[in-house]
């Protein structure tokens, strides 16, 4: 476990959260390595999130590409369809071992949300999700989600009114109540020790990769691509290759242009360094020092800053950070659908977005692992909204009428 | 006879330039012996939904760190004892650590208050202000243990801010005997005790176990009420009266 990245990482916050860290990281110590901890995790790994999760060849797609042989990790096949319940479940739990009757979660798209609300009914934890208002009205499908399994949504009036915002305003709350709750932090980032405890869940996705491109292929594989929000799922995907020879590639979101407010691309000179929510990174910012608003198709990457080990590891050149625009994604969106019968998530098609890209420079005997963080169905008002806007409006429409009439 | 200074808290451009004016006014007349000046941040981790609100609309109508020099002029004009500046760590980061000590001092800033730089994650801030005429003012927390409280003890700080209670700012403190135990423990330095102070039962309680007693969202409270400076006056006026005596 380590604190600092390089120059990034660090726990900045109030002396008043100083204690409830430090009962984190001594509950990490203890608890994580014990047998019971890992026998129950490992049980509700295989029977409630289902893993591991599959690697599926894509025949189709590396064919029309003429370079490298694709595979893809289907992490949308877990529980609630996305990598965010490795990291939510293993939170939960390690909370239930400390003795904490309460979880509370940030959330932005709702994945997470709905992940860390999933895994509370679980394990009979009582859950508060906090989310601003702009992305709960425009996310009302996971807001209704978390509700049905018996979470409490609070919406964030601070601020911009998104993702970043809904972290600050679970950071006061987790100061007042930390006593009886364990705030379930959604990425790999935040005061130390977030960062290491998200990746050490989420280090399963690259774990068992690797286990099955070696099976399939009987090597490992060049190139792994991941997109990049907060980054748990790509530091999870990458990890257990570190020390190998395996190009890594980052993928932001590079929203409809480069000016402030119009992307979410905080490497490559978009991001300055910052202290913000608890740790010092790359943030999308003002001369000042104020968040800079950013903008994603994909709710999940629509976030100011970059974890810290990965801002560091983009600085060293060990992952290389590239980007995908809103029109790209939404190309690739459907390509997958299409070609390999895969619907994935916005976030995770910004990957696909850069492997389509990259794929046809590599020769064929390259081996390049996609990791798919979650699939599509989430995103069904975004994206029907987006390729058949007429038709989706006069649905949507048909379904108001309906429920108005309904009410009379 | 009030045996406890008070430091009133604002930030800066709330809740417009010529209300601030007003608000820091209010203040002087009533007696109000400092003046504690909030640059506003976008995301202020340990503040309450009052400053955080006012920080918001401070920034909405156009603030930039580089006013934060007029405010203290102005404060400076007014007379007050002692004028601190509190932010959030990136502030400061951005504006390069050891310029903003530098500055700051050079405006007669008697106090740097920035609570994201804890006692050991502070990127020297503590060690580097102690070079200059200014006092960096370390939070302290009833929840400190033994080893904490030590750590705070070896950075040798003059003056402590000391947050009453488990939380954010807002909500009203009862002041008690584990109050007086907590403060007890700081009584090497000079205290300056807030969070949720809006009355002055709580000065008096107050009284001769720290030095000063910090007002903060009962005071922008007031000043949210209205942006007409003369309204301000009166809003702002007749809080502090709710706490001098
Ligand atoms: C499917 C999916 N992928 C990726 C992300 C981005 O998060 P991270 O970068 O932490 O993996 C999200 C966040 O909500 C998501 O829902």
């Amino acid at each position: 476990m380590g604190k600092y990245f390089g120059p990034y990482g660090g726990q900045f916050v109030g002396e008043v959260l100083k204690g409830a860290l430090a009962e984190l990281e001594e509950a990490m110590q203890n608890i994580l390595p014990s047998a019971a901890f890992q026998d129950s995790f490992r049980r509700l790994q295989e029977t409630y999130i289902g893993r591991p999760t599959p690697l599926c060849r894509a025949d189709n797609l590396s064919e029309d590409l003429g370079g490298a042989q694709v595979y893809f990790k289907l992490e949308g096949q877990a529980q609630t369809g996305a990598h965010k319940i490795n990291n939510a479940l293993g939170q939960v739990l390690l909370a239930k071992c400390m003795g904490k009757t309460r979880v509370i979660a940030e959330t932005g798209a709702g994945q997470h949300g709905v992940a860390t609300a999933a895994a509370a009914a679980r394990l009979g934890l009582s859950c508060d999700i906090f989310m601003g208002t702009v992305d709960i009205r425009r996310q009302q499908p996971n807001v209704f989600l978390m509700k049905q399994y018996g979470a409490a949504v609070h919406p964030v009036e601070d601020g911009s009114r998104t993702l970043k915002d809904a972290v600050n305003a679970a950071l006061k709350n987790w100061v007042e109540e930390s006593s009886t709750t364990h705030y379930v932090l959604g990425s790999a980032l935040g005061p130390y020790p977030y960062p290491d405890l998200v990746k050490h869940f989420q280090q399963v996705i690259g774990r068992e990769t690797r286990q099955q491109v070696l099976h399939d292929a009987g090597r490992l594989p060049d190139m792994l691509v991941a997109c990049c929000g907060g980054g748990s799922n790509a530091i999870g995907f990458f990890s257990p290759f570190l020390d190998d020879p395996v190009a890594l590639i980052a993928v932001e979101a590079g929203g409809y242009g480069n000016r402030p407010g119009e992307h979410a691309v905080r490497m490559e000179g978009g991001g300055m360094p910052g202290i913000i929510e608890g740790y010092h990174s790359l943030f999308l910012q003002t001369e000042d020092g104020q968040t800079s608003a950013t903008h994603s198709i994909s709710a999940g990457l629509d976030y100011p800053g970059i974890g810290p080990e990965l801002a560091y590891l983009g600085s060293t050149g060990r992952i290389t950070f590239t980007r995908a625009g809103d029109r790209e994604v939404l190309d690739a969106y459907g390509i997958l659908a299409r070609r390999e019968g895969l619907i994935c998530a916005l976030e995770s098609a910004h990957a696909v977005a850069a492997a389509l890209k990259i794929a046809p420079t590599l020769g064929r005997e390259a081996l390049m692992v996609v990791n798919l963080s979650g699939r599509g169905d989430k995103d069904l008002f975004i994206t029907a909204g987006e390729l058949y806007r007429d038709a989706w409006r006069e649905f949507l429409q048909q379904e108001a009428g309906r429920l108005a009439d309904e009410t009379h | 006879m009030r045996r406890i200074k008070i430091m009133a808290h604002l930030v800066a451009g709330f809740p417009s330039p010529e209300g601030w004016k007003a608000a820091a006014a209010a203040l002087r007349n009533a007696g109000v012996e400092i003046l504690e000046i909030q640059i506003p941040f976008s995301d202020p981790t340990a503040d309450g939904p009052d400053i955080t609100a006012a920080s918001e609309a401070s920034l909405r109508q156009g603030f930039r760190v580089r006013d934060i020099f007029s405010c203290i002029a102005f404060g400076r004009e007014l007379g007050f004892e002692e004028i601190h500046v509190m932010t959030y760590a990136n502030i400061v980061h951005r504006y390069g650590m050891e310029q903003y000590i530098r500055d700051m001092a050079d405006s007669k800033v008697t106090g740097l208050i920035v609570p994201d730089y804890p006692i050991e994650d502070d990127h020297g801030f503590y060690r580097t202000a102690a070079g200059y005429p200014l006092a960096a003012m370390p939070v302290a927390v009833p929840t400190m243990n033994s080893t904490r409280l030590r750590m705070l003890a070896d950075l040798k700080p003059v003056c402590v801010y000391a947050a009453l209670r488990q939380g954010v700012t807002g909500r009203k403190t009862e002041i008690d005997g584990e109050t007086f135990g907590f403060l007890e423990k700081l009584s090497e330095m000079r205290v300056y005790a807030g969070f949720g102070i809006s009355h002055r039962d709580q000065l008096k309680a107050l009284e001769s176990r720290a030095y000063a007693a910090v007002i903060g969202s009962h005071i922008t409270r007031a000043a949210s009420r209205s942006s007409s400076p003369e309204e301000v006056y009166r809003e702002v006026d007749a809080a502090i009266h709710q706490c001098v005596y």
